[in-house]
């Protein structure tokens, strides 16, 4: 379809026409009034731009496109077959990592990257956290990997050449929810994690959080150093082990590097730790403008328990408090939200909605629905056939997307999630384009119940296997 | 849109029967059939849905209170007792019974089998109660004569003991994966002179009402209709289950369920009352080297693999999920493997529609996890699998897939080894089957593979064969069922 000149002499449309990547340069305003019909024809033209550019570059997309005889896309439908699902960045044998066979694992990753990752040399690698540390050396990639499931990660393999890009559309998300610009204003940052890592949030806070900050002394994390992958990929098997009661066929522990009296030093020092981070707000930063993001129950539960301290509105009212994750059913009083705002100070504290795949987050706005930016071409497919529902109406099912922001790897994704995507009904905020629905569900949980440790239990999970660690190590 | 089919299989139309009222699953309780629904349960996969009796009401009426009551059962020999169940079996005529043809149409909504499979199995119900099977199975598991009378046992010390079995006081959990386990449970049960309750599955929750229905046309006071209760109620409900599993009430739990289910369970245990279990079972095959002798050979175990991985649609336990083969890890050896996983994947194409068909359960997960090896060779190949039909999982070297344990609906991973030993060592408590070829390397193997925690080792392509006159995941169930009594009988000198 040959888009038509009138419709894009707003200049605008044909700014975004040129660069995908302008989608995220612009404001929210604009992106937000932007016509969804044109939207849809600018994503067009650049999806049957990316096909092309990606076909020859991602090995892994040229096999499918190829077992399903596709050469060229003509409608946003005809990329659905293409999509990969969300378990590709993961379909590595995990005994690779447990043999330290890091070559064939480069070589797996290899096949879903544009970048050539066959001259790495990774013969020094004796750990996941050294192997990725290793891919960064070496060429441009920064991977992301996932919390996984069941312990195993998923590794997608972002690159430097989206990082901008990132940055961009993450600022995007933290003005719709708390009306900061972080191009221009600086906020004292605190993120009650660990100071660094490559699962996303870290990935993104690490990387964000000094430059929202405007320096490195004003990005305050609760504990020091960096949050292991390795040790992130045992504690999930730990945990899962635990749920089907095979803790006893484990031998991972031999894995672990970690000796006693270091386990024992972070189990000790945790809560201390924490005690510190929010002591820190409330004696340096009472009444400041500050930007606070975590887990919903990691900041219900340090609110709780702050109140029992007798304080509250500790911050400014113009505030940013950004969470993300679910609750991980965790069931708090019926009054969390408002007892939750009141001792942050802030009237609001909204949520986003992301993974891992995605460019930036959805932010939800005041009527609790998630807006998806036009960079992001949302898909819903029937759960049952795996078929595009119409983009028209609202539909329950599969979401997928295509994201128009990568540069380096293939950015179509069929997620594991249930989603209620309103195509074409205008949500009352007045945003045009497309939403969703508050409630999303995995179809995993759906039907087996949950061996996935959500965003939100991470550090649970990572918790409990200093314990098993420490359990293990006094046997 | 074909890697999406592939992805999400397709329901076929034909798979369901949708009937729009919700079945009514009522308590029968020692020959009383309650009937008063008050509370509706979803039944699993379908769109099925079933109303029952709240349990809770009927608790004195499940439970036998009177254990005196149960003489009666002592009063009828075990050719009686037999001749009884004989006559139970042959009523079970998908033809000719309304109640069997119920559990047929509820099932093939709520189970995992598809209709043909399903009708196969109920036309074969009267084999599993047919009299030479019940006494063989009770002559050789537990011997009849400790049944009928107090067998003299004489000690060294001089003193004479009397031993006997009687019937405990059982409640079973069942499992509905196949509709034989509700068959096989009055078959055991009601044998040995056990009072039965059996507490219905989601996945099949008439069969058992089917049997006992039955029961109470052919002989609505027969001592065996009488000492029967079978009810549904949502496991787990444990304002119920605290009532129920005292002692006062009954003497053994036999509990087919998963891990969730009996760790559930164990919260009730206390002295007096004991735990049978029956685990879900995963189970495996080895295919020596001696596969790939000739053309013809490499067919014929192509074939019988089919068997073990495709009969009751890969929905039991004894289905086979992973096959380690010792075709070599080296080139030559996995070219060798992947032509093996060509012709098995043909050869469950071809089997007979009454023991397999393409899989209705759409699990879309596995689904997801299947695709995401498929876009690249150097580990796995994927024979199959574009719709619902199943697939062969070609690995390229000596390890299964990660999500093994979550093989179905005629899923197999082929598994390329040059020692038997890689496939001894993957082997644990949780397998239950293996089926060997050759003969020959299933004697060899088979001290090793029970040392690591299998239960059952047959000869590939035989693994569906199965009887309840057999010992179980490594138990007697039967001779655990039963209460074995002492009288001893000294002469003061």
């Amino acid at each position: 379809m040959i888009i038509r000149q009138e419709i894009l002499k707003d200049e605008i449309y044909s700014h975004f026409l040129n660069d995908p990547s302008n989608f995220v340069k612009v404001s929210n305003e604009d992106l937000w009034s932007l016509e969804p019909a044109i939207v849809i024809q600018i994503q067009l033209e650049h999806l049957k731009k990316r096909f092309n550019y990606f076909f020859p570059r991602i090995k892994a997309l040229k096999k499918l496109a190829t077992e399903q005889g596709i050469s060229r896309i003509e409608t946003l439908e005809d990329i659905t077959p293409l999509l990969f699902t969300h378990t590709v960045y993961k379909s590595y044998p995990l005994s690779l990592i447990e043999k330290k066979c890091f070559h064939s694992l480069t070589q797996w990753l290899d096949k879903l990257t544009t970048h050539n990752l066959s001259i790495i040399d990774t013969s020094n690698c004796n750990t996941i956290d050294e192997w990725l540390e290793c891919l960064e050396q070496q060429s441009d990639l920064q991977v992301v990997h996932s919390s996984g499931t069941t312990g195993k990660l998923s590794f997608l393999p972002r690159s430097e050449s989206e990082m901008e890009n990132f940055k961009n559309a993450f600022y995007l998300f933290v003005e719709v929810l708390t009306g900061v610009d972080g191009h221009v204003t600086n906020l004292p940052v605190f993120f009650p994690g660990y100071q660094n890592g490559r699962q996303l949030a870290q990935r993104v806070l690490g990387h964000y959080g000094p430059l929202l900050a405007g320096s490195q002394d004003e990005y305050h994390t609760a504990f020091p150093g960096f949050m292991s992958a390795d040790f992130m990929s045992l504690a999930g098997r730990v945990q899962a082990a635990k749920a089907k009661g095979e803790l006893g066929k484990l031998q991972m522990i031999k894995a672990v590097t970690y000796n006693k009296g270091e386990l024992l030093k972070l189990k000790r020092n945790r809560s201390k730790l924490l005690d510190q981070f929010f002591q820190n707000m409330i004696d340096n930063y009472q009444g400041k403008q500050v930007f606070l993001m975590g887990t919903f129950p990691t900041l219900i539960e340090a609110a709780f328990e702050g109140e029992k301290r007798g304080l509250n509105s500790i911050f400014a009212p113009n505030s940013a408090i950004v969470t993300g994750g679910g609750m991980k059913e965790k069931i708090y009083s019926e009054d969390w939200y408002e007892r939750t705002c009141a001792f942050y100070g802030v009237k609001a504290i909204r949520d986003g909605y992301g993974m891992t795949e995605t460019t930036g987050y959805m932010p939800s706005c005041e009527f609790n629905h998630y807006h998806i930016y036009p960079f992001l071409i949302p898909f819903v497919l029937d759960p049952q056939n795996g078929t595009p529902l119409p983009r028209i109406g609202s539909h329950t099912g599969r979401f997928a997307f295509y994201d128009l922001l990568t540069e380096s790897y293939w950015g179509g994704f069929i997620t594991g999630d249930e989603v209620t995507l309103h195509f074409t009904d205008q949500c009352n905020c007045g945003r045009k384009g497309p939403w969703l629905d508050k409630k999303i569900q995995r179809y995993s949980e759906k039907q087996n119940g949950d061996d996935k440790i959500s965003c939100a239990g991470v550090q649970d999970a990572y918790d409990n296997f200093i314990d098993y660690l420490l359990e293990s190590l006094e046997e | 849109m074909r890697i999406l089919q592939s992805i999400y299989p397709l329901k076929s139309s034909d798979d369901t029967i949708t009937l729009g009222e919700p079945y009514e699953i009522p308590i029968i309780a020692r020959g009383r059939i309650i009937t008063q629904y008050s509370q509706s349960f979803g039944g699993r996969y379908g769109t099925a849905t079933f109303i029952t009796p709240d349990c809770n009401k009927y608790l004195h009426s499940i439970v036998q209170t009177n254990p005196s009551a149960l003489k009666a059962l002592y009063n009828l020999s075990i050719d009686e007792i037999l001749d009884f169940l004989h006559d139970l079996g042959q009523c079970l005529t998908l033809e000719d019974n309304e109640y069997l043809n119920q559990a047929f149409e509820l099932g093939c909504e709520t189970s995992g089998l598809t209709a043909p499979v399903l009708r196969n199995i109920y036309d074969s119900l009267s084999l599993f109660l047919n009299k030479s099977v019940l006494r063989e199975m009770l002559e050789k598991r537990v011997g009849i004569r400790y049944l009928e009378e107090w067998v003299p046992t004489k000690l060294i010390d001089g003193r004479t003991v009397f031993i006997r079995a009687f019937g405990s006081r059982a409640i079973h959990i069942i499992a509905g994966n196949l509709p034989l386990v509700a068959v096989g449970t009055i078959a055991r049960s009601c044998a040995t002179r056990c009072d039965t309750i059996i507490k219905l599955p989601s996945n099949d929750p008439f069969t058992a009402i089917a049997l006992v229905r039955t029961m109470i046309d052919m002989e609505p006071n027969h001592p065996i209709t009488k000492s029967v209760s079978v009810a549904y109620w949502k496991g787990g409900d444990i304002s119920f289950e605290e009532k129920l599993y005292r002692p006062e009430n009954i003497e053994k739990i036999i509990a087919w369920g998963g891990f969730a289910s009996i760790k559930h369970i164990t919260r009730y245990l206390q002295p007096g009352i004991d735990l049978i279990t029956l685990d879900p079972k995963l189970s495996t095959s080895i295919i020596g080297q001696e596969a790939f002798s000739d053309e013809n050979t490499l067919r014929t175990v192509a074939q019988r693999a089919a068997i073990d991985v495709g009969a009751y649609n890969q929905e039991a336990c004894v289905n086979s999920r992973v096959i380690y083969v010792q075709s070599g890890t080296n080139p030559e050896g996995i070219k060798k493997l992947n032509l093996l996983a060509a012709y098995l994947y043909y050869s469950l194409l071809k089997l007979p529609n009454h023991v397999s068909t393409p899989s209705k359960v759409i699990n879309p997960e596995l689904n997801a996890l299947i695709d995401g090896i498929r876009l690249n060779n150097d580990f796995y190949i994927i024979f199959g699998g574009e719709n619902n039909e199943g697939c062969v999982i070609a690995s390229q070297f000596d390890e299964p897939v990660d999500f093994s344990v979550k093989l179905c609906g005629r899923v197999v991973n082929l598994v390329p080894i040059d020692d038997l030993q890689t496939a001894i060592n993957s082997v644990n408590s949780y397998t239950q089957t293996v089926g060997v070829y050759p003969e020959q390397l299933k004697k060899e193997i088979r001290d090793d593979l029970i040392l690591h925690g299998v239960q059952r080792i047959v000869s590939l392509g035989f693994a569906p064969m199965g009887s309840f006159g057999t010992p179980q995941d490594a138990i007697e169930p039967l001779r655990r069922m039963c209460k074995w009594i002492m009288d001893e009988s000294s002469i003061p000198s």
